[in-house]
């Protein structure tokens, strides 16, 4: 009896997840057809773009100096037990732009920004904003939710351009300045190893994908929070824990894509 | 005098809703004549604001149809049901202006949206509903900095400034006290009395809604109770009527009654 009462939990629990997974396509496609229709707010847009890279930018420059220097110190004991230390700047270079840019980019967009963009639409819903601009005729969909979208898909990339260049540079003070690596070798190694297409490109790339993916589920568990504070409070969770995952497992798969393997 | 129209502005015909596995509407018909201010009444939680959200197309009855101004609100484009939206207006219970934006901005917003103004005729036209409302000197501040009376206004102000034919108002006196209160009824009757506009209102502050209103309409348990004149509510031996009205708390309102003045038809279920 007990079995079959989990069984039937689990299944519960499968058909909630599918109906959610169904109905934040649907919100997607909606918001996105509504909108490309219609005169995209560019001044909107852009506006957005500024407030979510002013919210974002603080932590990105702190998270990213920070990682810089632990992977300079980290990999700098290790390849000093092969003899291999002027090796460091590719390992920090290839670390930084294909993997720790993008990844942990994301992460702390969902944190900041992602986090905030959720409370916010669904503040509106709990203040009734979204009602009341739906009563004056105004497509929330078009007025609110697209120019976030759009705004959170450019601001994702540009931030991990933003945390691969301070990385680069915590990683460039650790190995240079403290460690005492030559500053020709390290600059020299650096960019015979790394290539634009494959490196650089590739971990943009990846920022994009998290960047839809991030907004998008950030906009959706906004819109669709019950309009309580409870409800915000839960809303916001999912979109931090749900995006974490996501962007991980994507990071995997787009890894294993580009890898060719 | 006002200029009543011969056929109802909105009809809901035998609508059904159930919202969250509870019943809000089983098979409600009522019709509220256009040109007047209709309030409203019930107990909390009886459906009163699904009521007006069925009026604006937010909600879908399962079954039967609700009609505003002869047109049928269910089963419309997009378009259609916002050239429809144009025409209502509606008076949040939270008031529900936009947190980021100015008073000015907050009025400008549907205007901005859907009249072809250029930026001196906008102004004017913000600066003229703010001016009705009284509210004229605070264009430039932000609702957090207003009080909830002064919020009321700014919506109020924002919500007629495309002349809707029809305006709701959900518990517009909501958490107000007295002199806001008596403020509030002034600027809704004088708003309704510029033309022939409809309003219901929605509001559990039945005695001062009572002194503007034409007409009362009663819902519980899932139907219509009452719907008729001030005077004919005022004249009722219904049980819920009088609880409402006549502040009495001697009747029981267990009774489920039926009645339409209006039409003469008085049914006990």
């Amino acid at each position: 009896m007990n079995a079959v009462t989990a069984i039937v939990a689990f299944g519960q629990w499968g058909i909630i997840v599918m109906c959610g997974c169904g109905q934040s396509v649907l919100f997607l496609e909606k918001f996105i057809r509504r909108s490309i229709l219609n005169r995209c707010r560019w001044r909107d847009v852009f506006a957005q773009v500024y407030l979510l890279g002013t919210h974002s930018l603080p932590v990105i420059l702190v998270a990213g100096g920070f990682i810089g220097m632990v992977v300079a110190l980290q990999g700098f004991h290790t390849l000093q037990k092969f003899g291999a230390e002027a090796q460091l700047s590719q390992l920090l270079a290839l670390s930084v732009f294909r993997e720790l840019g993008p990844v942990m980019t994301a992460l702390l967009y969902v944190g900041r920004a992602g986090s905030a963009l959720t409370a916010e639409i669904g503040l509106m819903q709990v203040t009734e904003q979204i009602p009341a601009m739906e009563v004056m005729a105004i497509d929330p969909l078009r007025r609110v939710i697209f120019p976030r979208y759009l705004s959170g898909v450019i601001s994702v990339p540009i931030l991990t351009l933003i945390f691969d260049a301070v990385a680069l540079w915590g990683g460039y003070y650790i190995a240079v300045i403290w460690l005492g690596l030559d500053v020709g070798t390290f600059w020299s190694n650096m960019k015979a190893s790394v290539l634009f297409n494959t490196d650089v490109l590739n971990g943009l790339y990846k920022s994009f994908i998290f960047g839809l993916v991030v907004n998008w589920l950030a906009l959706y568990h906004g819109y669709t929070a019950i309009p309580t504070a409870a409800g915000v409070g839960l809303a916001t969770t999912r979109t931090v824990v749900i995006s974490s995952l996501l962007i991980l497992m994507l990071d995997f798969m787009m890894t294993a894509f580009m890898l060719g393997v | 005098m006002r200029s009543w129209s011969l056929n109802p502005l909105i009809e809901f015909d035998n609508v059904s809703l159930n919202l969250d596995g509870r019943v809000i509407f089983d098979r409600l018909s009522v019709a509220i004549r256009g040109g007047g201010i209709t309030l409203l009444m019930g107990p909390s939680g009886i459906g009163k604001t699904t009521f007006l959200r069925l009026l604006t197309g937010q909600l879908l009855p399962d079954q039967g149809t609700v009609r505003v101004g002869g047109q049928s609100v269910s089963g419309q484009t997009l378009q259609a049901l916002y050239a429809m939206r144009k025409k209502i207006g509606m008076l949040f219970q939270s008031s529900a202006l936009f947190s980021g934006l100015t008073v000015a901005e907050n009025v400008a917003m549907p205007a901005r949206e859907h009249l072809a103004l250029d930026q001196t005729a906008l102004t004017a036209q913000v600066l003229l509903e703010l001016e009705r409302v009284g509210l004229a000197d605070v264009m430039d501040l932000y609702p957090r900095q207003l009080s909830g009376g002064m919020s009321k206004r700014v919506a109020l102000a924002r919500a007629m400034i495309l002349n809707p034919m029809l305006m709701l108002y959900d518990e517009p006196l909501s958490a107000q006290d007295p002199v806001t209160c008596r403020a509030l009824l002034k600027l809704i009757k004088m708003m309704n009395a510029e033309t022939d506009r409809t309003a219901i209102v929605v509001s559990h502050q039945i005695q001062s809604i009572l002194s503007i209103s034409d007409d009362v309409v009663m819902l519980d348990q899932g139907g219509l109770v009452f719907s008729g004149t001030v005077a004919q509510a005022r004249a009722s031996t219904l049980p819920q009527v009088m609880q409402f009205i006549q502040n009495s708390i001697d009747q029981s309102i267990d009774t489920a009654h039926v009645h339409t003045e209006g039409d003469g038809m008085d049914t006990t279920t």
